[in-house]
């Protein structure tokens, strides 16, 4: 089932995006089915 | 968490205004083993530079998801030594959510972290007997039990 959450996949871009809007980040290892 | 919580939309809410949401394989290198990943859901809350200072293994459903997430979000302004951050964060979670697996171990920060705030013991035997009182079953409470001598 598709989410309105908007992940992202790129690690480092999250770091940057995190420190740019001063957020903590969630990180999820998902196994797709 | 696909099918039940990620859907419920006070998840979303919290998760896309106040996280930077991350998603990746089990098996994606390097991170996976950096977090040493062998089981999923593996949900981490991370600070800005990467490092995890809140790890959930297994499903949760919503009504226990989100304070763990405000656990995870205290938790990481406790460790930056953001401590008024912190609090509110914990007491966001206190209030809102008091029947969640997280709510013990929420009172015990919040009374660790108005601690370190004001330099006051008292605020850590408070902490003690609030959980005494309202979670004497929680490993929390247990935890506490030497802030009870305190004067």
């Amino acid at each position: 089932m598709s989410t309105a959450i908007t992940w992202l996949e790129d690690w480092q871009a999250a770091q940057d995006r995190a420190k740019a809007e001063d957020k903590p980040i969630f990180l999820d290892f998902f196994k797709p089915t | 968490m696909g099918a039940v919580t990620y859907p419920d939309a006070r998840v979303q809410t919290i998760i896309n205004q106040e996280f930077i949401p991350v998603k990746q394989g089990p098996d994606a290198e390097p991170i996976s083993s950096d977090f040493w990943v062998r089981w999923t859901p593996a949900l981490f809350v991370c600070d800005p530079y990467g490092n995890p200072h809140q790890r959930v293994v297994g499903f949760l459903p919503p009504e226990q998801f989100i304070p763990y997430l405000l656990l995870g979000k205290g938790k990481t302004y406790f460790d930056h030594r953001r401590f008024n951050d912190a609090l509110a964060a914990f007491e966001r979670l206190i209030s809102d959510w008091p029947q969640s697996f997280a709510a013990p171990q929420a009172i015990y920060h919040r009374a660790v972290s108005r601690y370190r705030t004001s330099e006051d013991p008292h605020h850590l035997k408070i902490g003690h007997q609030i959980l005494k009182a309202e979670y004497p079953d929680s490993e929390w409470a247990v935890r506490t039990l030497p802030y009870r001598l305190l004067d």
